[in-house]
């Protein structure tokens, strides 16, 4: 037995198209312990979102071709399974959630027979026993009135609301692990925080393991147990959330928890990172931060890429001259 | 607020009915000194002149024509909700409804046909050359389609007619000219019917077919990149019930409009393969009809067509409404 | 003051063929738009040359050859039961067609880029009343309110280019409108608005750009469209009789027995003008719209891109990837 429910070795997705081949993850190492919230931050085109779908094997050959040294779920290999083989862990051991839930569901079924699908095909529950069960979960997300809304249509329900039934549609089969792509960018941040409470407490509740893609960085310091830190398809650090915040390693860390607006009591500048994301066609030579870091005096940034290195306590970074600064706590 | 969509429809549809009618009223009223002289019925032979001066004042007192054109108007819109669309300037002098309504259903027997054909051939094939995006069957198709388009039903009829008919006789190239009389419902007569249909719906049909299939596929490949189908999928759902519950169900919402409209164009496209075939359909009864300057017939036949290309279209939006349940909130996709 | 006057007329006809020649080029890239373009090129050199191409004059009685002969060296595709050569003939009927085709289908361009402008833009009343009535011409069936329309005014090709574009436009009018709306509600249009640009400046100078590509692409398609019509309304031996056209041999073909004679070249060859002028605008059509909305198709050639992959080289990259990583160290568990 294994305590690691996910466990992913050199992930590596390229997409050839016809004005050259898009490398959107060169070989990433990933890891998720049993119900234990893990976070992969990064801007857009970093290569979370397909990297997301490549733990749970949904990308299609063709346009997109992937290889893993080792991808384990729940100690077992899955590298080669087959189709069908998957569609048994998907939806009931594994599941996800994706960012828009008004275009995440069908708009022409209603949202209860949505959920009544995971209980009656994959659990084999009757139709009334699903039904029953679906109402269920829609309260247990805090949806109200949850009979009422098991009849409605996606687009008749609230941003927040919807974003709940997903969520419980997602829930309904006891997963063990649950994969969270951007689930709170739509929305308000009231809701936002309403709704990262739940996963909090659907993970407590089942000892879930939860994995969280996102861009925001106050989302991962409120839920999330460890942070992977993503750049052009690399990772480029990784460590126990705490640590990550409080001692970053990385250049591209530091600037993106400088770019955090923070209530304070001097008022600061914006701090930016300067220049844009490397285009996915034209990575730069050597380290693909190097154009953007303010830390690069060393000639070997411009060659070569740092592999990821252990700093002990959880922590790796991928850089040459890793950050040794203490990042104060009101900064 | 539900059936605020279906009542707007139904109202619109009686505007653009009342429209078309009135429409139907005025064209073969213009042009001319005498509008009436149109609806004289011609001059047979062995009529004598004082016979046909008493036609002439039937006709007039028929139509109205001596009366106002408002009245003209009410009595046309007063003869058309009783059924009444005039009278033929045939023999016997039929009433124009009554040549409609036994003719009709030899061209629905080709127009229906062809629907059904194209549509469901058709959209089989589109989801297949969807699955099979980039091979063979796809490539095939969207090669064909360009073809396709560029040879109008008719030439594919007369080849067909030509070569299948009348160089290998497999089945007739020209309709059977006693079809019509000798049906009696019986097996023997509805197989001989078959066999005069074949080549013009298969005439008919390719066109059709081709069309269903590209805007299947293009529907699906669209709908199969939606973020719902991905979720079906992380949901582990088998690939059928992906396909036919989720996919298929949004994918085939525009080719049901699609297929309403189908019969509308149809109707009026049978006119020319009719005469391909020497099929007595409503088209020929047009065509004699223009032939013979039998106005009451030729208008008569004009409305009929204009109010089921009216019908078709309600039905395909109410259809649209049933199916798809954005509609009833009042927002349109 | 005469040279800004002629520097404004100029100016946009400048920019017009300047975009013309751009898109003609693009055309010309494409594999399907290049096609299409030898074929129009083609085409309509034997329209206007047709003297000088045909061996015969087919409308002069006096060389008439033998009847109802098979294609042989004097008469390359046969002669029709009156010894008509029918190369000749093909190459006359280049004339009516591809004329009529690119007249109308300018004219319905215009008017349906005008009123759907007009309509899209200026919004309620103008838009509703607009609409209705193109609702109202949808409904009518084409073929035979045309049949219905050169009865009653004649069968002279002004005439039939006339009722062709009064019933054409209606199409295109709603799908230019729909367009106008989503860019009326650009910023570009917004911020040209509050600068206080009248209506008219804004319908040309900013909406009627937008519009243009869909027309472009729309006129090569309808010029497709109104060949098809004048063929099949010819073949129904209710077109003009003054020129040879196409449809009309198909008609003089059947009606003269050429499917029970055999004379397979008399059908044959017209059906392949039509195949061809048909092909040649569609063509232009098919590319234009590919070109200016790239979508459907160009994405299976990522399909063809993995093909011409080689196994080894995908290793290779992913081995770049590793090498990196396995310097520090793998994780050791």
């Amino acid at each position: 037995m294994t305590d690691k429910i996910l466990k992913i070795r050199s992930l590596k997705v390229i997409f050839p198209t016809e004005r050259g081949i898009v490398k959107a993850v060169e070989g990433i190492d990933f890891d998720v312990y049993k119900g234990e919230c893990v976070a992969i931050v990064g801007e857009s085109g970093c290569g979370k979102s397909v990297s997301s779908l490549a733990f749970m094997r949904l990308l299609q050959t063709p346009p997109a071709i992937v290889d893993t040294k080792v991808h384990e779920f729940d100690g077992v290999d899955i590298r080669n399974y087959s189709d069908k083989q998957m569609k048994n862990i998907l939806g009931t051991k594994m599941t996800m959630i994706f960012q828009d839930a008004l275009s995440a569901l069908n708009p022409v079924i209603k949202v209860g027979k949505q959920i009544d699908e995971i209980y009656i095909k994959k659990l084999g529950y009757s139709k009334s026993e699903a039904k029953i069960a679906s109402i269920e979960i829609l309260r247990l997300v805090g949806v109200p009135s949850p009979e009422k809304r098991y009849n409605d249509y996606p687009h008749q329900l609230s941003g927040g609301m919807r974003q709940r039934a997903l969520i419980g549609m997602s829930f309904a089969s006891d997963p063990k692990l649950m994969i969270a792509d951007e689930p709170t960018t739509a929305l308000d941040v009231t809701i936002e925080a309403q709704i990262l409470q739940l996963l909090k407490d659907l993970q407590k509740k089942n000892d879930m393991a939860l994995v969280l893609i996102t861009h925001d960085l106050s989302v991962v310091r409120r839920v999330a147990d460890r942070v992977y830190v993503m750049y052009c398809g690399k990772i480029v650090e990784e460590g126990p959330t705490k640590d990550v915040f409080r001692n970053p390693k990385h250049p591209y860390t530091l600037g993106l928890i400088n770019s955090m607006p923070k209530i304070g009591t001097e008022k600061q500048e914006f701090t930016q990172i300067p220049d844009n994301v490397p285009h996915p066609l034209h990575k730069p030579d050597g380290c693909y931060f190097r154009p953007r870091c303010s830390n690069t005096d060393v000639t070997i940034c411009k060659n070569c890429m740092s592999p990821l290195v252990d700093l002990g306590g959880g922590q790796r970074v991928r850089c040459w001259n890793p950050l040794k600064n203490k990042v104060g706590g009101d900064k | 607020m539900k059936f605020d969509y279906v009542i707007k429809r139904i109202s619109h549809t009686i505007l653009i009915f009342l429209a078309v009618v009135t429409i139907n009223f005025f064209i073969p009223r213009i042009g001319n000194d005498d509008p009436a002289s149109r609806y004289y019925p011609p001059q047979i032979g062995t009529m004598t002149d004082e016979e046909y001066d008493e036609i002439k004042a039937l006709t007039r007192e028929q139509y109205g024509f001596d009366k106002s054109p408002v009245e003209q108007y009410l009595i046309y819109v007063k003869n058309l909700l009783s059924g009444d669309l005039g009278n033929s300037f045939q023999p016997g002098r039929p009433k124009v409804m009554k040549l409609i309504t036994e003719r009709l259903p030899w061209t629905l027997v080709l127009s229906l046909s062809t629907m059904m054909i194209s549509s469901i051939v058709g959209i089989m094939y589109g989801t297949f050359a969807a699955k099979k995006r980039g091979r063979l069957p796809d490539t095939l198709l969207l090669a064909s389609s360009t073809l396709l388009t560029a040879l109008p039903a008719f030439i594919i009829a007369l080849i067909l007619s030509m070569i299948i008919g009348f160089e290998l006789e497999w089945l007739p190239g020209y309709a059977d000219p006693s079809m019509m009389t000798a049906f009696d419902w019986s097996f023997e007569q509805i197989l001989n019917v078959i066999r005069n249909a074949t080549l013009p719906v298969i005439s008919m049909s390719i066109g059709g077919i081709v069309g269903y299939a590209v805007s299947t596929r293009n529907s699906v490949i669209v709908v199969s990149s939606d973020d719902y189908i991905l979720t079906a999928r992380a949901k582990g759902l088998s690939n059928g019930r992906i396909l036919y519950r989720h996919t298929l169900t949004n994918a085939l919402l525009p080719i049901v409009t699609r297929f309403m409209m189908g019969l509308s164009a149809l109707i009026g496209g049978a006119v020319v393969i009719e005469k391909v075939f020497n099929w007595n359909g409503m088209g020929t009864l047009f065509i004699n009809a223009n032939l013979q300057n039998d106005y009451p017939l030729m208008m008569g036949v004009m409305l009929f067509l204009s109010s089921i290309a009216l019908l078709a279209n309600l039905t395909a939006d109410l259809l649209y409404f049933v199916l798809d349940p954005r509609i009833m909130d009042g927002g349109r996709r | 003051m005469n040279n800004t006057m002629t520097k404004k007329i100029l100016n946009p006809i400048i920019n017009f063929l300047q975009t013309i020649g751009g898109i003609i080029k693009k055309t010309w890239n494409h594999k399907k738009g290049r096609i299409g373009l030898i074929l129009v090129v083609l085409l309509a050199l034997t329209a206007i040359f047709a003297p000088l191409i045909a061996p015969y004059d087919p409308y002069d009685v006096l060389q008439r050859g033998e009847r109802g002969v098979g294609p042989s060296l004097d008469h390359l595709l046969g002669t029709t039961s009156f010894g008509q050569d029918i190369f000749s003939m093909l190459v006359y009927g280049a004339r009516v067609s591809m004329t009529i085709g690119i007249i109308t289908a300018i004219l319905i361009s215009f008017t349906g880029a005008i009123i759907g402008i007009a309509a899209g833009y200026l919004g309620k009343l103008p838009d509703a009343v607009i609409m209705r009535i193109v609702d109202v011409m949808l409904v009518i069936p084409t073929l035979p309110i045309t049949i219905v329309l050169t009865n009653l005014f004649g069968k002279s090709y002004p005439m039939l280019i006339f009722i062709f574009t009064l019933f054409g436009w209606a199409g295109l009018s709603r799908v230019v409108r729909s367009q106008v709306l989503t860019i009326k509600n650009t910023n570009y249009v917004k911020s040209a608005e509050l600068f206080g640009g009248s209506k008219w400046y804004i319908m040309t100078k900013h909406i009627l750009p937008g519009v243009s590509n869909q027309l472009i692409m729309n006129t090569a398609m309808t010029a497709a469209g109104v060949m098809i019509a004048e063929a099949g309304l010819s073949f129904l031996g209710l077109g003009n009789t003054e020129f040879i056209s196409w449809g009309k041999m198909l008609a003089d073909a059947q009606s003269s027995g050429a499917f029970i004679l055999g004379y397979w070249w008399w059908i044959l060859a017209p059906a392949l003008g039509i195949f061809l002028s048909v092909s040649s605008y569609m063509l232009i059509g098919f590319s234009l719209e590919e070109i200016f909305n790239p979508r459907m198709s160009s994405n299976s050639s990522q399909f063809k891109v993995l093909k011409t992959l080689s196994g080894k080289y995908i290793q290779e990259l992913f081995d770049e990837m590793e090498t990196i990583d396995n310097q520090g160290g793998e994780h050791n568990d």
